[in-house]
């Protein structure tokens, strides 16, 4: 899974612990999200792309495990 | 899940689980009065009960502290942990059944549930430390 949450995250100039409070997970989520060693749920996937203005197929590309 | 409902549940699970410590403390209370028991046998009640204490001060400590309610990545991780841990324990069980039809040591049932008890508690905290450390624990 290649994360592009970092590249949204810093478009939005938001720190990860500010991610992180915004949809109530602990910043180590956050990093391992962005390190792409993470899958997260839909509803968490679902959260993030909302606070980052974008859709969830733009955050993560699993293009590489099809 | 509101916030004044999450509080006011994780007070009232602090108030029952301190409950669930008073018949604990009597026997330990009792079991020191006594002193019908040796050193050894009379010790390890009370090492339980440390534990358990300890148990629930890390318990408490991380429900108001740092952890965040809800945390996807940390409830699987705690789940997991719990599972391992578990399975572990049954693990020593099965040996010390081992044991005691082989009658190679003899092993007090205290000093096996002290066993038993500490492999859980050990085994839990060492896959929790391990799996935070993981990314995704899937994997």
């Amino acid at each position: 899974m290649i994360s592009h949450v970092k590249e949204f995250r810093a478009r939005m100039d938001l720190t990860q612990a500010q991610l992180a409070e915004a949809v109530g997970v602990r910043r180590e989520t956050i990093v391992f999200l962005e390190q792409g060693k993470y899958n997260p749920s839909l509803r968490l996937a679902n959260l993030i792309a909302k606070h980052l203005n974008t859709k969830i197929d733009e955050l993560f590309d699993f293009s590489d495990e099809v | 899940m509101s916030k004044d409902r999450k509080t006011s549940r994780r007070k009232r699970n602090t108030i029952i689980l301190f409950i669930l410590l008073i018949p604990i403390f009597v026997g330990d209370i009792f079991i020191i009065l006594q002193g019908k028991l040796p050193f050894l046998e009379m010790g390890i009640p009370l090492v339980l009960t440390f534990l358990l204490f300890i148990t629930l001060f890390f318990f408490i400590k991380r429900k108001d502290g740092q952890k965040i309610e809800g945390d996807e990545r940390n409830e699987r991780i705690e789940g997991r942990a719990f599972t391992y841990s578990w399975c572990l324990s049954l693990y020593v069980v099965i040996i010390l059944m081992l044991n005691d039809t082989l009658e190679l040591f003899e092993i007090s049932t205290s000093q096996c549930l002290f066993y038993i008890l500490s492999v859980m508690l050990v085994t839990n905290l060492v896959f929790r430390a391990t799996l935070n450390r993981k990314g995704d624990i899937e994997n």
